[in-house]
């Protein structure tokens, strides 16, 4: 993430055609344990920190069923412009015989570029900008959101080999 | 004489504005002694670092509502200090002990320099483009990691379900 207190974002969603995110519904036993295997795989497949993980939102319920919402921020640095930004929200309720959880994914992509400074506000400035971001990174972005679309075809595919392998659990 | 101060305000949990912390269970109002014991020693502040400026108790009808803030100031350095910001809010059946809260938490950097020499204040801005924006991106994290931490001890307590690290 650009470290700046002005700053022109440019944000692009990965999946460009609508709805434009992944959601996932699952039906069945050991809801609950979704939340912590769904953490691993997304620290595991985009490859991130757990400080790269934001937990904004979480939500709690204990009684005869578990009650639980949680969303995630996920930052995976691609350089020091550009980084992939995912919103996750993850719902559940259940016991550990039966229960139902939904999850969204929405992934994007975001380039900063600082405008802190008064050289960075500059015309000249902002014309090599302009010329640099359109002859070379464009392609660059190009790339980073086909890896975007890629990790997140991954995180769906880890879901539904947890989802199997919590149905066999039972 | 007015001294000119420069302020820098720096939000720990950018791009996120807060963390959130639901609960619904048995024996919430425990989350109050939870943290007023805890904030000490978890920040490790003196007594002068932390302060509870609001408490409200309501128990005119068939619950008990409950309401709390507190902040938390620790020097990061010389020129930057975390101030932190807790906001619980709850109720408890007063039959059943059971019921909910919700807290809020947010965090900022405040690096701030005061000068009425301008070269001086110039002089300033240069290092602080130079070194100390890197020690403040520093401070930026130890200060989110901190209210994570924070959130998973509450967490512990109330034996939710938390992300272990390895």
């Amino acid at each position: 993430m650009v470290y700046a207190r002005t700053k022109m974002m440019l944000q692009d969603n990965c999946f460009q055609k609508d709805p434009g995110d992944v959601q996932m519904k699952y039906v069945g036993p050991h809801v609950a344990k979704i939340y912590q295997r769904f953490f691993e795989i997304i620290k595991n497949v985009f490859n991130v920190p757990e400080s790269a993980i934001q937990e904004e939102n979480y939500n709690w319920g204990k009684g005869v069923t578990e009650k639980f919402k949680a969303n995630w921020l996920v930052h995976k640095d691609i350089d020091s412009f550009t980084f992939i930004y995912v919103k996750i929200q993850m719902s559940g309720e259940g016991t550990d015989k039966m229960g139902n959880a939904s999850i969204r994914i929405k992934p994007y992509l975001r380039t900063e570029y600082p405008q802190d400074t008064l050289w960075q506000r500059s015309v000249f400035y902002e014309f090599v900008r302009t010329f640099w971001h359109r002859t070379f990174y464009h392609n660059k972005r190009d790339e980073v959101m086909e890896d975007c679309r890629q990790l997140t075809a991954m995180v769906q595919k880890k879901l539904q080999e947890l989802f199997r392998e919590l149905r066999e659990m039972a | 004489m007015i001294m000119v101060k420069i302020e820098v305000f720096d939000d720990c949990l950018a791009p996120a504005r807060f963390i959130f912390l639901n609960y619904n269970g048995k024996a919430p109002f425990d989350v109050y002694q939870k943290i007023s014991g805890m904030l000490q020693n978890f920040f490790e502040v003196s007594s002068s670092g932390v302060g509870e400026t609001d408490f409200r108790w309501d128990n005119s009808g068939p619950n008990d509502d409950f309401y709390a803030r507190w902040w938390v100031q620790k020097k990061m350095a010389r020129a930057t200090t975390m101030w932190v910001h807790i906001m619980v809010q709850g109720a408890k059946s007063r039959e059943t002990n059971e019921g909910h809260f919700s807290i809020r938490i947010n965090a900022e950097n405040r690096t701030s320099m005061k000068s009425n020499n301008p070269f001086f204040r110039a002089l300033w801005w240069t290092y602080m483009y130079l070194f100390y924006n890197k020690r403040r991106r520093d401070y930026l994290k130890q200060c989110n990691d901190l209210l994570y931490e924070l959130r998973d001890e509450l967490k512990e307590h109330y034996n939710l379900q938390q992300i272990k690290g390895e």
